[in-house]
């Protein structure tokens, strides 16, 4: 498809855009895909081209889903690994800046480690470029900021691959407590997996074709290692290591607590005190929690608490005057009864409604619309998890204030609301 | 932190410390700290990161020393040094910064200082990091500055400033993102003026958006308002423009609605698409009545962009609905179909008969009128999809008792009632599910009416659970539907058990269990179903109670087994305790060995250490010992970890008291593997 220097984007022609480009002066091609404005929905021209950075599980899965829509085309791949930048129809990248810069890209979908999820969202939000990207939203809430930042200045539209919102149990159970259906509420709990202990897992060689280095990108730098039994290179169980992620509580806040939040409207705003305590590994590579459960207070009086599924109902549930209501993947279920049977009406509070979590990200990006699950709403349900996560690692209660997102009268506690990148990333 | 060091030696796995000074000991975790490397055990870390957790911040002071004796500590590794830097982030104070300065111009540590320093409070560690970044070059230089930009201190903007038109353009670049991080008018100052390479310049003014936002959030809004206007007007670079555009908006907000729209209908498909995100988000209903009012004025291509934003923006149009329902019937196929989407936010009464009409049209057209239809706001439209129904087929009638029942339009519960006493199949089903989500209490009795002449009919026995399931006083509906089918028929009063069941409670557990005493076979079947089917959780202790007190009725007896031991599989707040506390109470109440055998399954598949201490113990029963043996090996699987004492205890009883030789190999098997593992 040829649809740049169509002599509708301006004078400056799109080569002369790029021309002098170089990886540290990045993220310049904005794409110009035409919008449903100018042809029509379903016309030829407003293909949407694709790139995917992260070529893993979760990367290629949602590529799946993306790719199965109609009119969306991926024609780049970027990946560390050699063995995952070969897609048919797509030109292989190792370095996500250079893919970036092609400047024929309308989206991408991230699939990528926590430790690498603000800078190629930020990069390519600077070069004009809709994001598929996914929970948990950021590794730190100083980075999810400076994330929003680069969305908001340039328009873009993001997706978080937070799939539960356009599941219509969650949507439905959402719409019951936001209309009151449970009177007064008294309390939320969420319950996500626990985490686990894991062997020492020795220095080895790096494998053929892995750029170690740039796995590890602003990470502190370790010797290579694998990162758990049970998968090859360094894949999937970089989730258990504190350097590049926050185990099973940032794995699932991105889900779980973002739904209570979508219940009970708190899905823009945070908490004002966060506590609690949790378990770790005594020994092992893996580092992060194994069991924990903490307690956040909302300035509206509202009260979420959090823990592992050997604690509480895995899923979602609010607890109000008029009983409870629960919620999960494939559950719905309710005390008493017919509040789980309940119909909403037109005159109530209708929330965002989407039944295929790639087709609303496409759909948006096509006609400009907020999705189901944008950037803000994602950061603040993260934000939950990583304040809990750092009550937990300090071992104190957490005063926070959501609206300058800063953590009030403990300079210690403050300090890991940010990660120190490894030279040469910088972070914005 | 001293009282507690006997647990970190312990850890580390030397008991002969337990006898040394804290002195001594609070030593050697140091020395396990600087001797640590990647790829060994961390025990002696993780230890330590639970001593930190329980000291607090009064005992960092000690901690902050022994970690810099780590950092000064010759022949200390990498990781060790690593570890000690990551600590100070969180204990250190201005005490370590001459200590870990010392690493910020080391290739290798440079990182790691910043991590101690990068959020320290205080002077002292941004003035080192400063001179740092003065005296540094190269990525260890760009480092600096990139934690520089983190402490956000325009103490630094300065010698920053000076960086923007450095040769290294990673130097540059770093500088120019530091400066946009740390805001204010003397970044923005050193960010406007500044010559930078051509493939920077983007960025560069990216970064002075970024100051200009927090000037505008200072209350110096028609400031900034007026640079953004600038660099819009003289770029023609998107990257510039388009945050210049978004500048614009968030300070005059529905002002700039005009330029937007012109945006829209310009040619330029980039700009077109900023425009309209952005019209997506400016706050304000009044927008939506602007946009609307324009739309008869607009070309189709703009038309179909105002529609999308319209339907994004999620508020009513006020006043700007007639605009919409006459695009609705628009020649252009894209334009008709946004505005159906587009009605279900700011549709009226007056759009009914749009709708209504479009429902017919098959595809996504139909499927977007019926979504708008069930979103419709406003008085009357209710009352409008009534009048519609009167001549409408019955596919198009169909759809609209759907549409009705979404709305929650109870007001159309008389008419459905009458649909549902006729004979017309379809609608007749149609009415009977809407009725289920809308009936109330003046409609029930005649739904009680409708079961009676329809006994067994699937629809109507769903239509009246679901509408006495809706209501919040349960007790007091089961006793209006009892009293209802007092004198009915069986077949009538075998759908009302059943009814009942479902709707749970020790009321309902009354009503279905006296029906076993009933003469008729037909009454005492449909209550064996009601009890294998219960399905409301809390009533598994009053289930318990039902089957001790069956007495001699075996009957009764197997169905609550049989039900309880389904419903306490189902997802529950219960704790696992609570749950291994029922079981134990149904094994206490006499029943025949197939249904103990049912129980022993069952607790194979719970995961816990009390139902393994149950299942051994049914080892010793002659007639079930072989489904207790089963369910030893499946929690074996499960506990072999968490519990190997007690699976080895139960794998051994195995072998001594089972006849089962398949069994005893299995457990065998299990026994060597786990030793295998020790």
């Amino acid at each position: 498809m040829q649809k740049r220097n169509d002599g509708k984007s301006g004078s400056l022609s799109r080569r002369d855009f790029l021309k002098g480009g170089t990886l540290a002066g990045v993220a310049l091609g904005f794409p110009t895909i035409v919008p449903s404005s100018v042809f029509g929905a379903n016309a030829p021209s407003n293909r949407i081209q694709m790139g995917i950075i992260g070529n893993g599980a979760m990367g290629s899965g949602d590529m799946g889903g993306l790719a199965a829509l109609p009119g969306v085309q991926y024609v780049a791949v970027c990946d560390v690994e050699r063995d995952r930048r070969s897609i048919p129809g797509c030109k292989g990248y190792l370095d996500f800046r250079e893919m970036l810069a092609r400047g024929d890209l309308d989206a991408v979908n991230l699939g990528l480690p926590e430790h690498w999820h603000a800078l190629p969202a930020i990069a390519a939000a600077k070069a004009g470029i809709d994001i598929f990207g996914q929970k948990p939203f950021a590794r730190s809430i100083r980075e999810g900021r400076a994330m929003i930042n680069a969305i908001q200045q340039n328009g873009i539209v993001w997706q978080t691959g937070s799939q539960q919102r356009s599941a219509a149990n969650f949507r439905h159970a959402c719409e019951l407590v936001r209309n009151g259906r449970l009177g007064k509420m008294l309390r939320t709990e969420v319950g996500l997996p626990a985490g686990i202990q894991g062997p020492v897992m020795p220095q080895e060689p790096v494998p053929d074709g892995l750029d170690w280095d740039f796995w590890l990108g602003p990470a502190p730098w370790r010797p290579y290692t694998r990162l758990g039994p049970h998968h090859k290179g360094p894949h999937w169980s970089w989730r258990w290591i504190h350097d590049f992620a926050g185990g099973a509580l940032t794995d699932w806040a991105g889900h779980h607590i973002d739904i209570a939040h979508w219940g009970l409207g708190l899905e823009r705003t945070g908490p004002v005190t966060i506590e609690g305590s949790a378990t770790y590994p005594s020994d092992g590579t893996w580092n992060t929690l194994m069991s924990y459960r903490f307690t956040c207070k909302y300035a509206n009086g509202l009260e979420i608490v959090v823990a592992d599924n050997g604690r509480f109902t895995p899923g979602i549930t609010w607890f109000g005057e008029n009983g409870w209501l629960s919620v999960d993947r494939g559950r719905l279920d309710s005390h008493p009864k017919w509040i789980m049977n309940e119909v909403i009406g037109p005159e109530e509070i209708r929330l965002y409604r989407s039944d295929d979590h790639c087709a609303n990200f496409i759909e948006c990006v096509r006609s400009r619309r907020e999705t189901v699950a944008p950037a803000e709403v994602a950061h603040r349900s993260i934000s939950v998890g990583l304040l809990g996560e750092i009550a937990m690692l300090t071992g104190r209660k957490i005063r926070w204030n959501p609206q300058t997102e800063e953590i009030i009268g403990d300079p210690g506690a403050a300090a890991m609301l940010g990660r120190t990148y490894r030279e040469p990333w910088t972070l914005g | 932190m001293k009282t507690k060091i006997g647990r970190f030696v312990y850890v580390a796995g030397i008991t002969a410390a337990l006898a040394l000074t804290a002195h001594a000991a609070e030593a050697d975790v140091y020395a396990q700290i600087a001797g640590y490397d990647s790829g060994n055990s961390r025990a002696a870390l993780a230890a330590f990161e639970v001593e930190v957790r329980n000291a607090g911040s009064a005992g960092y002071g000690g901690i902050e020393q022994g970690l810099l004796r780590v950092l000064q500590t010759p022949d200390a590794t990498f990781a060790g040094k690593q570890f000690a830097c990551q600590m100070l982030r969180l204990v250190g104070s201005e005490k370590c910064v001459p200590v870990v300065a010392r690493l910020l111009p080391d290739e290798k540590l440079s990182h790691m200082a910043r991590v101690a320093l990068e959020a320290l409070p205080g002077d002292a560690a941004g003035q080192a990091l400063l001179a740092a970044m003065n005296a540094a070059a190269g990525n260890v230089k760009v480092g600096l500055i990139g934690s520089l930009g983190a402490r956000g201190d325009e103490r630094a903007v300065p010698e920053l400033g000076k960086l923007l038109a450095a040769q290294d353009p990673g130097v540059a670049r770093a500088a120019i993102l530091a400066l946009g991080r740390i805001g204010g008018e003397a970044a923005a100052t050193a960010l406007h003026s500044a010559k930078v390479p051509k493939e920077l310049e983007t960025i560069r003014m990216q970064s002075w958006f970024l100051c200009l936002r927090t000037m505008a959030a200072n209350g110096k809004e028609s400031g900034a308002a007026k640079l953004y206007r600038k660099a819009f007007d003289e770029s023609t670079v998107p990257g510039v423009r388009i945050p210049a555009l978004r500048g614009i908006v968030s300070i005059e907000k529905d002002q700039t609605v005009p330029l937007l729209l012109e945006l829209i209908a310009g040619g330029d498909a980039t700009m077109a698409r900023a425009a309209q995100t952005a019209l997506v988000e400016i706050p304000g209903k009044n927008v939506g009545r602007m946009l609307a009012t324009k739309l008869p004025q607009l070309a189709p291509p703009a038309q179909l962009a105002v529609l999308e934003v319209l339907a994004g923006r999620a508020d009513d149009a006020a006043g700007g609905c007639a605009q919409v329902n006459a695009l609705a019937q628009s020649q252009n196929a894209d334009v008709r179909l946004a505005a159906l989407q587009c009605l279900g936010t700011v549709g009226d009464a007056s759009s009914v008969d749009v709708l209504v009409a479009a429902l017919g049209g098959g595809g996504e057209t139909s499927k977007t009128a019926r979504a708008s239809l069930d979103r419709l706001h406003g008085a009357d439209v209710d009352k409008n999809i009534l009048q519609r129904m009167t001549a409408a087929d019955e596919a198009l009638c169909g759809a609209l008792i759907q549409s009705l029942a979404q709305r929650r339009a109870v007001t159309a519960v008389p008419v459905l009632l009458d649909m549902a006493e006729g004979k017309d199949g379809a609608l007749r089903n149609e009415a009977l599910k809407a009725l289920g989500s809308l009936a109330g209490d003046a409609a029930r009795p005649r739904l009680y009416g409708i079961l009676k002449e329809h006994a067994g009919d699937k629809a109507v026995d769903n239509a009246v659970y679901e509408a006495c399931v809706r209501q919040s006083n349960r007790d007091g509906c089961i006793d209006e539907i009892t009293a209802a089918f007092a004198a009915a028929g069986v077949p009538a009063r075998c759908a009302m058990i059943q009814i009942v069941g479902r709707l749970g409670g020790g009321k309902a557990l009354q009503i279905v269990s006296a029906a076993f005493d009933n003469a008729s076979e037909e009454m005492r079947k449909s209550a064996t179903k009601a009890l294998a089917d219960w399905s409301d959780t809390d009533d598994l202790v009053a289930l318990l109670s039902l089957a001790r007190n069956a007495g001699d009725n075996k009957h009764l007896r197997s169905a609550v087994i049989a039900g309880w031991l389904r419903l306490v599989r189902f997802p529950s707040n219960r704790k696992p305790d609570e749950t291994i506390k029922l079981y134990r109470t149904l094994l206490d109440v006499p029943m025949e060995t197939a249904e103990k055998k049912q129980i022993f399954v069952a607790l194979g598949g719970l995961r816990h250490e009390d139902a393994m201490t149950i299942v051994m113990a049914g080892l010793d029963d002659r007639e079930c010992g072989d489904a207790a043996a089963e369910s030893v090996l499946k929690l074996a699987e499960a506990l072999n970890r968490s519990h190997p004492a007690l699976v080895k205890t139960a794998l051994t009883k195995v072998l001594a008291v089972s006849k089962n030789e398949d069994l005893k190999k299995d457990a065998t098997a299990k026994l060597a593997g786990m030793d295998k593992r020790n």
